[in-house]
């Protein structure tokens, strides 16, 4: 964590690291447990788009 | 007309009754700055009133009609926004202490339409800070208040626009909506507000809170008066690289189609990160009921779990805000609310993999609910707030604080923040009371683009039901 500090040029005490990092965890758990059961080497930010295009009602 | 007071009159009343030159923009400007006199003090609507120039805007829009100029079908009527939507060389101040008294560097492509389609600015309207805050809460100007019960929320973060519809200040107001910030305050306050679909409405010189989420959008009294004002506002723009290039349908043609012939999902979601409150779930009920006897066909659906698309939001946003706030929040923390400064903090340190991976996601999770929950609907209609209106104090963070009280704040977007991560068109339209007489939002939700059809049914329903007819005393 101090690294990540650094790297960021932040600065945070003990206890609000802790807070922050237990709102990170959770976050991140949701994302990589999304992401392990449906993504895949050619998933794309920009598919967003062509998908809204793509399921309008024609 | 129905009423001798021009306030209370709807947008479309009022907009046909000056392009027929029954009465003028000036009148209709005066009606609402007698309104604003009664009701700023109550409920704290207004950032910014501009009064002499809006009388003589009005007075322009009049005679540009006299010399058989009409710009549009909103020709003269008064409005007010969120005070997010930059006007080049005015004071912005997104509801913050930081910026207030930055100036505009460019006008927003939304109020450009506007213009265009000939509207009266009245001023700029109250926000949570920076767009950050689901309940009208601001430290810095002053919490908004609930045109209906003066101490319980407006709902945010466009609170100003829910009010000021409601309290029959302006025809309408334009909001945006980042996880629910027009249809909260829209379900809050007892008004109709559109969160079209992703890439309908441009965002160009409207205040981001996440790029990704944003949404522009109008509220109103009426799906009428929305239609509307949607109608103006959408479409590409070159200076928003996700506008679409899709055409902009005439909504207000396609109204008066009905709803028989149509699927419509009921979803009461019983678990998710909030529990539904069994009054608002009635009134949801009721509402499907009323749709039903119309001719709707309705139909339960269930929901996918949301907590997943609700925390890739959460990654979006946090990332995105604390990447545009960090010269802020490294020079002047002071000058946020605290809640609003701890809540981008975790942007900091999320990997950037990670927020990846959410926008990764949205493509698959926006092609999984349409191919369950709405695979065989036209729509799908939910509660917008899953639970009675709280009061401000109740769920003042930076004076009370502790778990349950985020936990209250935090669930007024359960059933709303997924559709920004969606990106599809979801509407609120009021629906009843609750047992304190606040009002309740019913949320339609459709398929991209799929606007028209939200407004028919919105219309519909609002044709069998006299909700959007009353006005708080």
């Amino acid at each position: 964590m101090d690294e990540i500090l650094k790297l960021q040029g932040l600065k945070y005490d003990a206890k609000r690291l802790a807070e922050i990092a237990a709102e990170v965890e959770v976050l991140n758990d949701a994302v990589r447990k999304a992401a392990e059961a449906r993504l895949t080497f050619d998933d794309e930010p920009a598919a967003f788009a062509s998908v809204m295009e793509r399921e309008a009602r024609k | 007309m129905r009423n001798d007071d021009i306030a209370l009159w709807s947008l479309s009343e009022v907009a046909d009754a000056i392009a027929a030159r029954r009465i003028s923009s000036v009148e209709a400007t005066e009606a609402c700055l007698a309104r604003i006199e009664v009701w700023q003090p109550r409920v704290n609507a207004f950032l910014r009133l501009y009064k002499d120039k809006a009388l003589a805007q009005a007075k322009a829009m009049d005679a540009e009609l006299a010399a058989g100029k009409r710009r549009g079908p909103l020709h003269g009527v008064p409005m007010a926004h969120k005070d997010m939507y930059y006007r080049k060389g005015e004071i912005s101040t997104g509801g913050s202490a930081i910026r207030k008294d930055w100036r505009a560097p460019v006008t927003a492509t939304a109020l450009e339409k506007l213009d265009a389609a000939g509207v009266v600015e009245l001023g700029f309207l109250n926000m949570a800070e920076f767009a950050a805050g689901p309940t009208g809460h601001n430290v810095h100007h002053g919490h908004c208040r609930n045109p209906w019960d003066q101490s319980r929320v407006t709902g945010g973060s466009s609170s100003g626009s829910g009010a000021s519809v409601a309290a029959r200040l302006v025809y309408g107001a334009l909001g945006s909506d980042t996880g629910g910030s027009i249809r909260l305050p829209a379900a809050a306050c007892g008004v109709v507000g559109m969160k079209a679909t992703y890439g309908r409405v441009s965002r160009a010189g409207a205040v981001a809170r996440s790029w990704t989420l944003d949404h522009v959008g109008p509220l109103t009294r009426t799906i009428r008066d929305n239609a509307r004002v949607l109608a103006a506002i959408a479409g590409h723009d070159p200076n928003d690289s996700t506008t679409s290039e899709k055409p902009v349908p005439d909504y207000e043609a396609a109204l008066e189609g009905g709803v028989a012939g149509l699927t419509i999902g009921l979803a009461l979601p019983k678990e998710g990160l909030v529990p539904l409150d069994p009054a608002i779930g009635a009134a949801v009920q009721a509402a499907a009921d009323a749709l039903g006897k119309l001719g709707a066909r309705i139909t339960p659906v269930t929901l996918p779990d949301f907590t997943a698309l609700y925390r890739a939001a959460e990654v979006m946003v946090k990332c995105e805000a604390a990447a545009m706030h960090r010269p802020w929040m490294e020079k002047t923390p002071d000058l946020y609310a605290n809640q609003v400064r701890t809540r981008m903090e975790a942007g900091f340190f999320i990997p950037a993999t990670q927020y990846i991976d959410a926008l990764r996601l949205r493509a698959h999770f926006v092609k999984e609910f349409l191919s369950t929950s709405m695979d065989s609907v036209d729509a799908v209609i939910l509660p917008a707030i899953p639970f009675p209106l709280p009061t401000i104090e109740e769920t003042d963070t930076e004076q009370k604080g502790g778990p349950a009280v985020l936990k209250m704040v935090a669930g007024f977007t359960g059933l709303t923040r997924p559709f920004n991560t969606l990106g599809l068109p979801a509407l609120s339209v009021p629906c009843g009371f609750d047992k304190n007489g606040a009002p309740i939002g019913l949320q339609l939700v459709g398929r991209p683009f799929d606007e028209s059809l939200l407004y028919r049914i919105g219309h519909a329903y609002q044709g069998a039901t006299d909700f959007h007819q009353r006005v708080p005393t």
